[in-house]
């Protein structure tokens, strides 16, 4: 990938290959605990120098919950549990972080992370899909953030071509929020104030705001394909009339005029149901587009409607940059080594993820002079940043490996926006993926490995489709389109019917005609079966044109995780309860408390997760005779620990029988215990 | 003392301990002061002056899809037949006000409502022009605006502490809920009126003894890690709170306001039988116990086919529920505390277009209804021209709709509240005025 910096910047900014495989091998184990070590040291120092104590580590049992939950999103199943306590080596921390991080848990997980802070959307048109897929891929593969990034923010092209393109056409029409989401996210500011007049408490003007958004002044979202195809097809039927053929190169330019537009109109015409939704899922750059000023703009630096020319917030300046290379030279701009808040950023945000509170905190609201509770921590986590090369998997490793992931958990909560001086991490209510994952382990065992593949095979079946359809000959193309529209038109007869027959239904029952409801009712289904087997009868382009949604299609099933549905889920789905994103705003989860949430603990089917005769609880507790073995099971696969000597004698007695097992199963679904890490 | 005995004391105690005030679909965070005492406004005198400040409550409901208003609220019996189609006007029991002939029940009771014809938005896609009419706010990727039910429940004081303040039914995955506000003032949402709320009742397969146990059981499981994190934590106490809710709800009275079973045969049949006309009885039983905020959906109304087969279709669903609805209420003594609002995306094009016999998208000029709550009936404020195409006389717009409902309730429209990203937002956004000429 070439990278458009002006020629003396090019050299600082040209750092590594954007192609698709790794930079890097994952940094040696020794590495890693080194950079650890270190990190703890800038802790102790700084608690020495306030006279803080750093909190004891913390239990076995604790430990393998929270490297659980933290690195791979889900509680373990009480084997792993128990075969963590049971082991004596001495390392078995370090190795079980290892295994941790490179299992496909981990891709669970950080795939939930990144699609909220992305505002990720499966099910939106089709493109939606495609950069789900695309999204998931390339954290797996280890994409470093930076390329990830840049990938997105200079995109160009169809989403069948370049799945990044989603990242533009989530907020298509709404190109100004685009870019102060994209300033949040990726630099940690709030200039969104700025938009509409200069920023009350910060330094930003609405000048600043438009001139950063000028270098993505160009963006336009409608297909160069489409438009090629209509080309081919408008070719095709000039020559299949040469009369109007003619009439477009008429002398007269009315009649020209008129041909034109007649011809253009009719194909237009045609293809319409084919072209439908394919037309908008592209960003394409117009070189000679560029962002004008508001019409109520107020300042005197400009006039209203003037055209901006683009310039960077802070960091490096550009000048005379060409309109065909504004967007990668953002790209290259934002998420240079150079930019000051990039490495910082992305740094903070995730030691936020792993310990509870930013070093810099709120985590994106940043100004020039955030340098958070520890200068010096922050300083080198930049480094160590830019030392992985933005590789965030090995970023976690190394926090993973502090002694400060290993404390225990501090008694008070930090209060948000405040300095915390980590003596430990931060209690927090298990995440609503994080929740729903434990649900799916307690039925299932280990879901790690059950990933939904449909989502690519649509995507794949999608893309095929779409190169299918563009490859098609004119005649080809025009059958196509004379298909959808006998599909669309289909669709409509199909509906009027059924309105018609609900009509007179509704009239039926009002009067108190059962009978007549009854046959209407029939008169109904038979419509219902006819219309499905036209549909199975269609053609593959009348078929294709119809599936406009194909993210809905890939339906996950009940023993996977939340990482592997279409989202963002409904309102009323457990994992929404549960706080999780609606993918709207950027990390819109919270882990807040509801009586819903309550409601649905204690009464919902997820109540009798122990007591259902295909859960692995129940599998399990049926092959387990010995009472105290059954209390041992339960507590481990909860708590992930065995019950202490006066858990034994409190709740011993309950494990002779299964109701009043099942009994403390379900108050165990429901207990902090459960529902926190600590 | 055995083990099970000890279980049976320890439920006995707690029991007893059950404090602070109701919450359902609230989040508890801070102390039940901070919570249940979300800025208690006395309507402003100027207000009352202006006949505002009446409403208790508001029923809320949005034809999603963009309903007609010249079939509905608007018709144009003198247009050509392209614009008019075959819907003619009908006479009402109000002197001058004429509704479409789908709305026969609403003739009768047209002298309790209010027509705003004069609507008019540029928001002319389904997503953005929904919103815009919820928050008076353009749909931003950066923030989310309350909608006018979250301001409602934001601004007024609950009237009834066991049962949340801001209810939705049938609204769907899209809605704005409390925006940027905290999750406590979001609505809790109902999907099927008929079905009434989830997870109310114990599972068949738990007896109520073992319930209680279950109860007790929790809190023993809980014992050490209360001990730790009881009091530096507000989430862990949030947890204990809200299961104390939730046990408190089920046992509550209030609990059976979501029963609609509990109407008579005669009332459903007066309502109707489609899902939404359950909705609007739901909202009715809602009211009576207090609810400040029932927002009511109604999907399906996007008819760029077939426009007059819908109407014949779908619109007496609505003449009829609302009809039985604005009954009621009167006849219960409510009409004058409830506010009742018949709102949409946008109008359709007045042309009706030849192909599809069906209307395209048409923000320009719609039409609204109101009755109760303080509202003077019987009126029709603004107008369009001779087709629907043109607001000619008091162009209305969403901003203003929702300060008029602030109007109604006695909340201050124009109070500025702070994002998290620290930016003024107004219930009525920025320019907002309410209708004060459509109170009585």
């Amino acid at each position: 990938m070439k990278r458009y910096f002006p020629a003396t910047l090019a050299l600082v900014v040209a750092i590594g290959s954007a192609d698709a495989a790794p930079r890097t091998k994952p940094l040696a184990l020794s590495e890693v605990l080194r950079v650890a070590g270190k990190i703890d040291d800038l802790l102790e120092k700084d608690l020495n120098s306030k006279k803080l104590k750093s909190l004891p580590a913390i239990s076995d049992d604790a430990f393998v919950r929270r490297a659980y939950v933290s690195i791979v999103g889900r509680i373990p199943t009480a084997q792993e549990a128990a075969s963590f306590l049971d082991n004596e080596g001495r390392d078995k921390q370090t190795k079980l972080i290892e295994t941790l991080v490179s299992s496909p848990g981990y891709d669970s997980s950080a795939f939930n992370y990144f699609a909220d802070l992305l505002r990720l959307q499966t099910t939106h048109e089709q493109y939606g899909l495609g950069w789900h897929v695309w999204l998931r891929n390339s954290l797996a593969k280890d994409k470093p953030w930076d390329q990830l990034a840049n990938e997105m923010l200079s995109a160009e092209g169809h989403s069948v071509k370049n799945p990044a393109v989603g990242y533009y056409l989530r907020d298509r029409g709404m190109l100004l929020d685009n870019v102060s989401n994209t300033v949040q996210v990726f630099l940690g500011h709030q200039i969104g104030c700025a938009q509409c007049h200069d920023h009350p408490f910060d330094k930003w003007t609405q000048m600043e705001y438009y001139e950063l958004a000028a270098f993505s002044g160009g963006v336009r979202y409608n297909s160069q394909e489409a438009r090629d195809a209509m080309t081919k097809v408008i070719t095709h039927a000039k020559k299949n009339h040469p009369q109007m053929a003619r009439a477009t190169k008429s002398k007269d330019r009315k009649v020209r005029d008129r041909a034109q537009k007649n011809i253009y109109k009719r194909a237009n015409g045609e293809m319409r149901y084919v072209f439908r939704d394919f037309n908008k899922n592209e960003v394409i750059e117009n070189d000679k587009q560029k962002l004008k000023l508001p019409d109520d703009y107020q300042y005197d630096d400009a006039d209203p409607g003037e055209e901006i020319e683009p310039a960077t917030l802070f960091g490096l300046k550009v000048k005379n940059v060409k309109p065909e290379h504004r967007r990668q030279v953002f790209a290259d701009w934002l998420t240079s080594p150079e930019n000051p808040y990039f490495a910082k950023v992305i740094a903070n945000r995730l030691w936020d993820r792993t310990f509870g509170h930013g070093l810099v905190d709120p985590i994106d609201d940043w100004n020039s002079k955030s340098i958070g509770s520890h200068p010096e921590v922050l300083k080198y986590l930049e480094q160590v940043m830019k030392g992985v090369n933005f590789r965030t998997r090995d970023f976690e490793r190394i926090l993973y490996h502090t002694k400060l992931f290993q404390r225990e958990v501090s008694l008070e909560a930090a209060t948000p926006g405040t300095e915390y001086h980590f003596v430990g991490p931060q209690l927090r209510r298990l995440s609503a993926e994080e929740l729903y994952d434990s649900f799916t382990v307690l039925a299932f065992g280990n879901t790690d490995d059950n990933i939904n593949y449909s989502l690519e095979a649509k995507w794949q079946e999608h893309k095929s489709n779409i190169n299918g359809l563009l490859a098609l000959s004119a005649p080809k193309l025009i059958q196509a389109g004379k298909d959808a529209q006998t599909a669309e038109t289909a669709r409509r007869d199909y509906s009027t019917k059924n309105r018609q027959l609900q009509t007179e239904m509704n009239k039926a029952r009002n009067a108190g005609n059962l009978k007549e409801v009854t046959r209407l009712r029939k008169r109904q289904d038979a419509l219902r079966r006819e219309g499905k087997r036209k549909r199975s009868e269609m053609s593959e382009g009348m078929s294709m044109v119809m599936r406009r949604y194909p993210g809905r299609e890939a339906k996950a099933s009940i023993n996977m995780r939340a990482s592997e549905y279409p989202t963002p889920f409904k309102a009323n789905h457990l994992v929404r309860q549960f706080g999780g994103s609606d993918r709207n705003t950027t990390e819109s989860a919270h882990p807040m408390a509801s009586v819903p949430q309550a409601l649905t603990l204690l009464n919902g089917q997820i109540a009798n997760s122990a007591e259902n005769r295909k859960s692995k609880i129940f599998e399990a507790l049926s092959e387990i005779t010995n009472p105290e073995m059954r209390l041992e099971y339960l507590f481990l696969a909860f708590y992930s620990s065995r019950p202490t000597a006066q858990e034994k004698e409190e709740f011993l007695p309950l494990a002779g029988n299964a109701k009043d097992l099942f009994t403390l199963a379900r108050a165990m679904l429901t207990s902090k215990r459960y529902l926190f890490m600590q | 003392m055995s083990e099970i005995n000890k279980l049976d004391e320890l439920s006995r105690r707690s029991f007893m301990a059950s404090a602070a005030k109701g919450c359902l679909g609230v989040t508890i965070a801070g102390t039940a002061q901070e919570l249940f005492a979300p800025a208690a406004i006395a309507a402003d005198p100027d207000t009352v002056a202006k006949g505002g400040g009446k409403a208790k409550s508001v029923i809320y409901l949005f034809m999603s899809g963009g309903m007609t208003h010249l079939d509905t609220f608007d018709p144009k019996p003198d247009a050509p037949v392209e614009y008019r189609g075959p819907t003619k006007a009908i006479k009402t029991n109000a002197d001058g006000v004429r509704l479409g002939h789908y709305m026969s029940n609403l003739a009768g009771q047209a002298d309790k409502i209010a027509l705003v014809r004069s609507m008019s938005s540029t928001q002319g896609a389904h997503g953005p022009g929904r919103y815009f009419m919820r928050t008076s706010y353009s749909q931003r990727a950066s923030i989310v605006h309350p909608s006018a039910g979250a301001w409602v429940t934001r601004l007024k004081q609950r009237a009834n502490d066991n049962l949340p303040a801001f209810v939705t039914v049938g609204t769907g995955n899209e809605h704005p809920g409390a925006g940027f506000f905290e999750p406590q003032y979001a609505p809790l949402p109902v999907g099927d009126a008929a079905a009434g709320l989830k997870n109310v009742r114990r599972l068949h397969n738990i007896s109520e003894d073992q319930f209680n146990k279950q109860l007790v059981l929790r809190r023993l499981l809980d014992t050490q890690f209360d001990e730790r994190f009881h009091k530096g934590q507000k989430n862990v106490r949030a947890y204990n709170q809200v299961f104390e809710e939730a046990v408190k709800l089920m046992n509550s009275e209030d609990l059976e306001a979501f029963d609609i079973r509990k109407e008579s045969k005669k009332v459903h049949q007066a309502y109707g039988d489609h899902s939404f006309a359950k909705g609007v009885l739901l909202a009715r039983r809602l009211v009576e116990r207090g609810v400040r905020f029932i927002d009511v959906g109604f999907g399906g109304f996007d008819w760029h086919n077939d426009n007059f087969d819908q109407c014949e279709s779908k619109l007496p669903i609505l003449d009829q529920a609302l009809s039985a609805l604005l009954a009621e209420l009167d006849s219960k003594g409510l009409l004058e505390s409830t506010l009742v609002v018949v709102a949409t995306e946008f109008g359709r094009t007045p042309k009706i277009t030849q192909e599809r016999s069906g209307r395209n998208h048409f923000p320009k000029a719609f039409s609204y209804l109101l009755a109760g709550g303080g509202i003077k009936g019987g009126q029709v404020y603004g107008q369009t021209d001779e087709t629907g195409s043109n607001v000619i006389k008091d162009k209305v717009g969403g901003p203003d709709f929702n300060a008029t409902i602030g109007h109604a309730m006695g909340v201050p429209h124009d109070l500025a509240l702070m994002s998290p990203s620290r930016r003024p937002f107004k219930m009525g956004a920025r320019e907002g005025k309410p209708l004060t000429k459509l109170f009585g």
